[in-house]
């Protein structure tokens, strides 16, 4: 399988996607809102991984680390939309409490 | 206040990320991958890597899948589904005669992921998805998702990993290093499993598994 | 050829960054869903433009269709309870 060199501009991209999530998922108190911003901060970073320092295409291990990582974070996003309807049973709230915004 | 201390202290975080990418030059493993590609019994070099150099990864992987849908239907916090419009004429339709062509497409998949992009978890989503849409037409099939022989195939994709890696450990062999003659038949047959398994667990962990009647 | 591509990688990256922008901005929940859909639709297209097909067919089928799937779901569930 061919590839083609990943151009730096995709790598700047994650980053500042990574970022971008990092701070929502502090700064947003709905707790959708934060597993979206997990969700997107963690695609950020497998555009870094899928870089190859010295040029070429993406490393087939980083692609395999990719591969792995999408899988676990749908994992994780069910686990947590499953966390979130249970703690807006209980609790009636979708956001957690002493929230700064409140 | 706070939120604006939090903007400036991630833009100067990124901003230092990315003057450190020169940083970064280390080789990667892409020419050691190539070397062996020959001895892993597949032709594609990322199935390759799943399934045979770092298969114990992929076994861990798996293992996370199982232990996501078996905490979420622990939870049993489903409360069933939205009810379906009154007319579904165009899944009642269409559901039966995709369904042919969604199993022969992640049959293709599989088989594909030996030697071109594709294998289990891509042909496993495909699964999930026709799974999914046999349950929003459940007025034709009735589909437990929850139910015992749900969760044995849900199981048995991560089991059928162990028991080749153990098996591959009793005979003298490192844990999941496949006899030479073997391997692709064993690569495929993990992947057969992995197929049916990750297909439920999806289509389980994207119901939010139990569905209260 | 050259250009061309550069042109097609820096309007792929502008998409990209400017949907997580947009999809984080904390107005609306359902608006989020929606630009999470675009964003990994997009994303796939880098993946295919990187060369690694594996990798779009995964972001497609689990990153995106799983995911939204999910996420709608969710919305559902929240929004649609009878608040008390």
């Amino acid at each position: 399988m061919t590839g083609v060199e990943v151009p730096l501009i995709y790598v700047v991209t994650g980053i500042f996607i990574f970022m971008r999530g990092l701070y929502a998922l502090f700064a947003r108190p709905h707790l959708l809102h934060k597993l979206v911003a997990g969700n997107l901060a963690a695609s950020g970073v497998f555009l870094v991984i899928a870089w190859s320092p010295q040029g070429g295409p993406p490393d087939p291990v980083a692609q395999a680390l990719v591969l792995t990582g999408i899988v676990v974070s749908v994992a994780i996003t069910a686990y947590a939309a499953a966390l979130l309807v249970r703690l807006e049973q209980t609790s009636g709230k979708p956001y957690l409490e002493h929230d700064p915004d409140k | 206040m706070i939120k604006m201390l939090m903007g400036l202290l991630t833009i100067a975080a990124g901003i230092w990320l990315v003057l450190q990418l020169p940083a970064f030059s280390a080789p990667g493993l892409g020419a050691q991958v190539s070397a062996q590609l020959a001895s892993s019994g597949v032709q594609s070099p990322v199935t390759a890597v799943l399934l045979n150099f770092r298969a114990l990864d992929t076994l861990y992987e798996v293992a996370v899948l199982a232990l996501a849908a078996n905490a979420t239907l622990s939870l049993k916090s489903a409360t069933a589904l939205p009810e379906a419009a009154e007319s579904a004429a165009m899944l009642d339709w269409l559901v039966p005669r995709l369904l042919p062509v969604v199993l022969l497409f992640a049959g293709y998949l599989w088989w594909a992921g030996s030697s071109r992009p594709g294998g289990a978890f891509q042909a496993g989503t495909t699964v999930a998805g026709l799974l999914l849409l046999l349950v929003l037409n459940q007025r034709q099939l009735s589909l437990p998702l929850d139910s015992r022989i749900a969760r044995a195939v849900a199981m048995a994709g991560p089991l059928w990993f162990l028991v080749v890696g153990s098996a591959t450990a009793l005979a003298g062999r490192a844990f999941l290093d496949y006899p030479d003659a073997w391997t692709k038949a064993l690569i495929l047959s993990v992947e057969a499993f992995l197929t049916a398994a990750i297909g439920v667990t999806l289509a389980l962990l994207a119901t939010g598994g139990r569905q209260e009647s | 050829m050259a250009t061309l591509n550069i042109i097609f990688d820096l309007l792929l990256a502008v998409l990209l960054a400017a949907t997580a922008w947009l999809a984080l901005d904390g107005r609306g929940l359902a608006r989020s869903v929606m630009l999470v859909l675009v964003f990994g639709l997009l994303l796939s297209l880098v993946w295919i433009r990187l060369g690694a097909v594996d990798l779009a067919l995964a972001e497609a089928a689990l990153g995106t269709g799983v995911t939204v799937v999910l996420l709608i779901e969710l919305l559902a569930r929240l929004q649609g309870r009878p608040r008390d």
